[in-house]
């Protein structure tokens, strides 16, 4: 190597030069690494609040399923009862106008109870299952002559859990529960459709639709109570939520539940 | 090395200029405000690039134009970082770093170097740039990642790459740039080639960064308004 200063200089500024770049890509390469890492660590905590949230709903649903069950069993076996009674006694009565006025005014009152003891909690569901209940659903709200509401199924049925069926009942009797409330439906149709890994339940009305919920409405907490409620429990199921409006009027909902896990999320 | 090698690459990173400026500009609805700023510079870098082609066509030197770009650089990537950062202790610095070094930029090129290359101004303003650049990794690293604001946080990271890679690359170069001219009495062409060919890669990074940041149709722009 020769003494001249200028290769000195040459040197010291390739060198330097070479440093400064090589440090440059070290920094770009740990800013990168570190993002990535930040971005994990980030996303993992988002899972975990999600979980925290999913388990938090859980135990919300889970309690108001229960208070449901006692309230429908309290209405059903004291209250009912006591109509019972009532009725009963007042059979043995001599008969005359007002004692046949009373005789209807029970029979009504009992019916509604036993209504609504079955709306809060269907007995059929713990005795024979979602499909049987669901079905159950539909003869009954056909049979006042005013709405028709008809039950199919297709695909081979594959077992579900009992959380499932008791979300996916929920599920059905909100939808349908909207479509003669607000949409207000005079044929409904509810089908499950198992395909593959997979149940899909839709609810097809000729109602006179309604707007779809759009991401803004979700963020500024515009959605009804009904809809709320219905999102959560697909949540929990690990389902998917879609709807589309019906030909020629009316909206399908759609609920798409995976059977890869039987435990609901 | 010839001079045909300098002028091939100056070629080079002429067009690679005008590739990010136009992909800029086709993007510019879908790009954040700080995204819009590097557009304008970039706008500027290949017009006083190709100002500088017409003034040699001309027989003046084009050591005017690549002054101006420089005063004009500054004073833009300042203000995309402003943008970036959005903190208004940081206006204040910013405000007075850019003033003092666009009246020293003016007078070095009206006063000082005139028509010669501006290397005080092109050292000194890259120097603050590099600093600029890598306090925004600095910053990067300390910021908690954003879902909605991911698209552009990655761009201006792939930006700021290629400023910071370029940037270093070329501080020592533009330092000892009138020592190498006036003391070595080297022609240049080497360093030159090499200054362009940095430039070259930054403009692949600058590229990248407005690819990404204005592939999406529909973006959260979490800056101000341009």
């Amino acid at each position: 190597m020769t003494d001249n200063p200028d290769t000195y200089f040459v040197l010291l500024f390739v060198a330097g030069t070479a440093v400064m770049l090589l440090m440059a890509v070290a920094i770009v390469l740990f800013v990168i690494f570190h993002q990535k890492k930040m971005m994990k660590e980030e996303v993992k905590q988002q899972r975990m609040e999600l979980d925290y949230q999913k388990k938090m709903l859980k135990a919300a649903l889970e309690s108001q399923e229960s208070e449901r069950k006692r309230v429908a069993k309290d209405l059903h076996d004291d209250v009912g009862m006591m109509l019972m009674t009532l009725r009963v006694n007042l059979n043995d009565q001599t008969n005359n106008g007002v004692l046949e006025e009373l005789r209807q005014l029970v029979d009504e009152t009992h019916e509604s109870v036993r209504r609504i003891s079955w709306d809060l909690m269907p007995t059929t569901i713990d005795n024979f299952g979602l499909f049987q209940s669901v079905q159950e659903m539909c003869d009954r709200l056909s049979r006042n002559g005013k709405v028709q509401v008809t039950y199919s199924e297709t695909g081979q049925r594959q077992t579900l859990d009992k959380d499932q069926e008791l979300l996916l009942y929920r599920i059905a009797q909100e939808s349908v529960s909207n479509a003669l409330k607000h949409a207000h439906a005079l044929k409904i149709e509810v089908r499950f459709e198992w395909i593959d890994d997979s149940l899909k339940l839709s609810i097809l009305d000729d109602g006179v639709g309604f707007d779809f919920p759009t991401p803004h409405a979700k963020i500024d907490g515009r959605h009804g109570l009904g809809l709320y409620n219905l999102e959560n429990r697909v949540a929990l199921l690990g389902a998917s939520l879609a709807f589309e409006k019906n030909d020629p009027t009316g909206t399908i909902v759609s609920i798409t539940t995976p059977l890869s896990t039987h435990e609901p999320h | 090395m010839s001079l045909e090698i300098v002028l091939l690459s100056l070629d080079v990173l002429l067009w690679s200029s005008f590739a990010v400026a136009i992909l800029g500009a086709f993007r510019w609805r879908n790009l954040v405000s700080s995204l819009r700023i590097f557009v304008l510079v970039k706008i500027t870098s290949f017009s006083c690039d190709l100002g500088s082609k017409i003034l040699v066509a001309y027989k003046i030197t084009p050591n005017h134009a690549s002054a101006l770009y420089q005063i004009i650089e500054l004073v833009l990537l300042l203000w995309m970082y402003y943008v970036v950062f959005n903190d208004k202790k940081i206006k204040l610095s910013f405000t007075i770093v850019g003033s003092v070094l666009t009246a020293f930029g003016i007078v070095n090129w009206l006063f000082i170097q005139k028509s010669e290359g501006n290397t005080y101004t092109f050292a000194i303003d890259s120097f603050v740039i590099l600093i600029t650049s890598l306090y925004y990794f600095y910053w990067l690293g300390f910021r908690k990642p954003k879902q909605d604001s991911q698209n552009s946080n990655a761009s201006l990271f792939w930006i700021n790459s290629g400023l910071v890679i370029y940037l270093s690359a070329t501080l020592l170069l533009l330092i000892a740039a009138e020592y190498i001219i006036n003391v070595l009495k080297d022609d240049f062409i080497i360093f030159w080639t090499y200054h362009n060919i940095m430039g070259i890669i930054a403009n692949l990074f600058f590229f990248y960064g407005l690819w990404i940041g204005g592939r999406r149709e529909t973006i959260v722009n979490p800056d101000r308004k341009l």
